[in-house]
Formats: C-alpha cells, sequence, structure tokens
C-alpha cells in the first residue's frame, strides 16, 4: 500500500472528502468489480489486482472508521454542549452555591433580581422557599418547573419529595375517624369496666 | 388563633389524659398566681401542649401531686406544680392573649374581653419587663402580620411565616434549641393557615380580612399544609424528649392531623 493511500483514502476510490455514504459504497463496488479476480484470470496482472483490490478495501475501511469516528466526536461534542446549557448558566452557578453555603437570602435576591424565567429558575426559587419555610411558594415553584421541564429528574425528585413526605405524614399513626354516639357508649361502658376494676366507678349505674 | 393544638384525647391513655390534665391545671393555676385569677380565662390547650413538650425536654420535670383549686374547690385533682416550663408558658399565654385582644379591638373596636383587658394589660406590663427581648420579637412578629393583613395580602405562606417566626419564638424558650425553633415554626405555620381555613366562610360573610381568596385556593394549599404538618414530625423526631412522650406523639401525630381532617371536611360539606 502506497504512502499516498494512507494519507487520501478517499482519492483511492476517486471521491472527494465531502462525498456522500452512499457515493462512497456505490464508488467502492464500481472498483472491486472493475478489479475483480476474475477479469485477472491467468493475467500477468493479476498480482497488481490483487494488489489493487488489498488497495480498494484499506481505503474503505479507512473511510468507514474516519466516518465513525467523526460521527462519535460530534455527539460527545454535542452533548457536552447540552450539558453546559442546563447548568452553566453562570448565575444558576453562584445561586446554586450560594443555597449550598446556606445564604438562603443572599440565593433568593439573586433570583429576584433575574429576568429570564426558565424551568431552572423556579425549581431554584423552590429550592430557597423550601428553606425559608415558604411550602406553599415552594411547592408552586417545583410544580412549574416541572411543568416547563417534565423530563427534568431533579425538578421532579424535589416535587415528588414533598408530596411524598406529606402522604408519609398522612399515613402514620391509626387513621381517625370521628366518633360517633355508639362507640361513644362504648368507649364510655369500657372504661367504666375499667375503673371499677381499678376500684373507681364513672357509671355508677353499672 | 388559638385552640388548635390539642391531644386527640379519645386515642390517649387514662393514665397520658391526667397528666395532661395536670399540666392544664397546673398552667391554670401559675397563671392565676403570677397574672391575677382574671387571666385564668384566657388560657388555651396550645400552651398547656407547650408546657407539656418543655418541662418533657427539661432535666428534671415537674412534681405532680393532688391539689385543690379554685375552679373546682370540692375535689383534690392531680396538678403540676411550679416549674419553669409552667411559669414560662403561663406568662407567655397571658402575654400573647392580651396583644390578641388589642388587636381585636383595633380591628372592630369590639371584643368581648374588654372587660377583662386591664387585668390582661396590667400582667403584659410585667411581662414585657422580665422578657422583653422575647416579648419585642413576638410583637414585631405580630405588627408583620396586621401589615399583611392591612394590605389585604393574597400570599398565604407570607404572613403564615410571621406567625411561624413567632411560634418559634415561643417554643424556643432559651433561644438555644434549633429543633424547638423549627417544630415552633412548623406549628405556627399550621396554626395561622388551619385558623384562615377554618374563618374562611365566617370572613366572607362579614367582610373581614382572610388570605384565602377562594375555595380554589384552599384546596391548591392543603398538599403543601400536609407537608407543614410532616415538618412538624420531622422536627419532633430530633427532639430529645425525656417525659410526656406518648402525649407529644399523640398531638403531633393524632391530634394536629384530626384537626385538619375535621377543618377540611368541615370545609367541604
Amino acid at each position: 500500500m502506497s504512502e499516498r493511500n494512507i494519507m487520501e483514502p478517499y482519492s483511492v476510490l476517486g471521491l472527494n472528502r465531502d462525498a456522500s455514504m452512499e457515493q462512497v459504497n456505490a464508488a467502492y463496488r464500481e472498483l472491486l468489480r472493475k478489479y475483480d479476480e476474475s477479469n485477472y484470470v491467468d493475467n500477468p496482472l493479476a498480482d497488481l489486482a490483487t494488489k489493487k483490490r488489498q488497495e480498494i478495501n484499506d481505503a474503505y475501511d479507512a473511510i468507514i472508521k474516519m466516518r465513525a469516528e467523526e460521527k462519535k466526536r460530534a455527539e460527545d461534542s454535542a452533548s457536552e454542549k447540552q450539558q453546559t446549557n442546563t447548568s452553566a448558566n453562570p448565575r444558576y452557578t453562584e445561586v446554586r452555591a450560594a443555597i449550598d453555603s446556606g445564604n438562603i437570602m443572599g440565593a433568593w435576591q439573586m433570583l429576584s433580581s433575574m429576568k429570564e424565567r426558565d424551568a431552572e429558575w423556579y425549581y431554584l426559587c423552590g429550592v430557597v422557599s423550601l428553606r425559608r419555610g415558604l411550602y406553599n411558594d415552594a411547592y408552586s415553584f417545583f410544580k412549574t418547573a416541572t411543568n416547563k421541564d417534565p423530563l427534568n429528574m431533579e425538578y421532579r425528585e424535589a416535587f415528588a419529595r414533598m408530596d411524598r413526605q406529606a402522604g408519609a405524614y398522612r399515613q402514620a399513626g391509626p387513621n381517625m375517624q370521628q366518633m360517633d354516639c355508639c362507640t361513644c357508649c362504648n368507649n364510655l361502658l369500657i372504661a367504666d369496666c375499667c375503673c371499677e376494676c381499678m376500684g373507681g366507678d364513672i357509671i355508677p349505674c353499672c | 388563633m388559638f385552640g388548635y393544638v390539642n391531644a386527640f384525647q379519645d386515642e390517649l391513655k387514662i393514665k397520658d389524659y391526667k397528666v395532661f390534665k395536670a399540666y392544664y391545671c397546673g398552667l391554670c393555676k401559675q397563671q392565676g398566681k403570677l397574672c391575677g385569677s382574671v387571666t385564668r380565662f384566657g388560657l388555651t390547650y396550645d400552651f398547656a401542649v407547650l408546657a407539656i413538650i418543655l418541662d418533657g425536654i427539661s432535666e428534671t420535670g415537674c412534681e405532680i401531686a393532688p391539689g385543690r383549686c379554685m375552679l373546682h374547690p370540692l375535689q383534690k385533682r392531680a396538678i403540676a406544680g411550679e416549674c419553669s416550663a409552667l411559669t414560662y408558658c403561663a406568662y407567655m399565654s397571658v402575654a400573647l392573649s392580651y396583644y390578641k385582644m388589642k388587636d381585636d379591638v383595633r380591628d372592630s373596636g369590639f371584643s368581648k374581653a374588654i372587660p377583662v383587658m386591664p387585668f390582661f394589660g396590667h400582667a403584659a406590663k410585667k411581662i414585657e419587663k422580665l422578657y422583653s427581648e422575647k416579648v419585642a420579637k413576638i410583637k414585631k412578629h405580630l405588627a408583620n402580620i396586621t401589615k399583611f393583613e392591612k394590605d389585604g395580602c393574597k400570599n398565604i405562606d407570607l404572613p403564615a411565616y410571621e406567625f411561624g417566626r413567632l411560634m418559634a419564638e415561643l417554643f424556643d424558650m432559651n433561644s438555644d434549641n434549633i429543633v424547638l425553633n423549627q417544630m415552633g415554626y412548623n406549628i405556627g405555620r399550621w396554626i395561622y393557615i388551619i385558623d384562615a381555613i377554618d374563618d374562611f366562610e365566617k370572613d366572607v360573610k362579614k367582610g373581614r380580612y382572610n388570605p384565602f381568596e377562594t375555595k380554589e385556593d384552599i384546596k391548591n394549599s392543603l398538599n403543601s399544609l400536609w407537608y407543614n404538618m410532616s415538618e412538624i414530625a420531622a422536627a419532633y423526631e430530633l427532639l430529645d424528649i425525656k417525659r410526656n412522650k406518648d402525649i407529644v406523639d399523640n398531638v403531633i401525630y393524632l391530634g394536629i392531623k384530626n384537626k385538619t381532617n375535621t377543618i377540611i371536611e368541615r370545609m367541604d360539606s
């Protein structure tokens, strides 16, 4: 394989760098057909043809590999870009740092002064409100953040956590029912029996 | 505003019920002794509960012994003896009753309590001297609430926050217990909101201020109200309570929950 071919696999296939994948495949098939073994049976150039086919195959493999790498790089940088979009707003970073360090009012002031109100803004307002004890505000903020960006796990979790904790309290302990007069009388009778056991009495006639 | 924090008595054991009553009687007696007998009519269960909690975390705890009281002269009953928690609660109860009466008179020009107000006012002066710092903070929060009410504030979180902070001050007797502070805040916030829900219909009829505009607003705030209650419990679980635990458990997990359910159901019907 010549050095030129390693450097420039496209020229082996007679193509430009910006050729489409269909063009690459077509050229590859065409060239293989052209230098096919059957065309060089008992031909002194058969070795040269084999060498040529080898070149073509190497060039094709090289192009496939290069394109796959290019695609991966593009995807990586795209996802990197996306990541920086969600939390690289430097003001939000500052707000989060303020919250982490316990400077809740500082974080609140920063948030109040912002004009752009996206899902993260609502979420962070929710966190700040929750820390200040303004639960109703916090609940609405989390709800809005979740509505604006339903796929964000951080927002969804914050919203769900409030309901979960509230639900756990509601479930804790026996569920109290209002007393009707039957249970009330029963309880009195039981209380009377207990009192009598202990030597006292609340209902003297029984 | 008061009377919401109470035990769910149906579920109290008889021995706990007796202790509960003993604190209530003890508080009443203390109030009479320290602030004058007339002030005993301003007593609510909330402060009995506070006394039970504060005495429950104190090192020694008060002594409960049979005794007589003026209101029930014939029968001896268990009464909690003098202790720092009861003294503190007696003073705070009187001070708050007085400020509440003053508010009522200012708002509507009338209060059923007008005839007894001078007695409370006299005691309040004494309390303001004894607990100047605490009283100043309480007054500040009350003033903030009044301001929100005058402005017709429709964000329930704002006045509820102020009342929460007020209760945080009350609970945190020596201003050194962050758990009591947090518990007080959450109880105060709950009281303010449950009171607003309870009074909603009456306020609408009489054209008085209520932080809720519609029943829909109330319904929308219930989720965060339940969260609020869960925070009371979360703080309470961190409290190093040495006695009266069964009673306070009952208040936190049954009394408050039951009160909430009763008021919400009444609103729905």
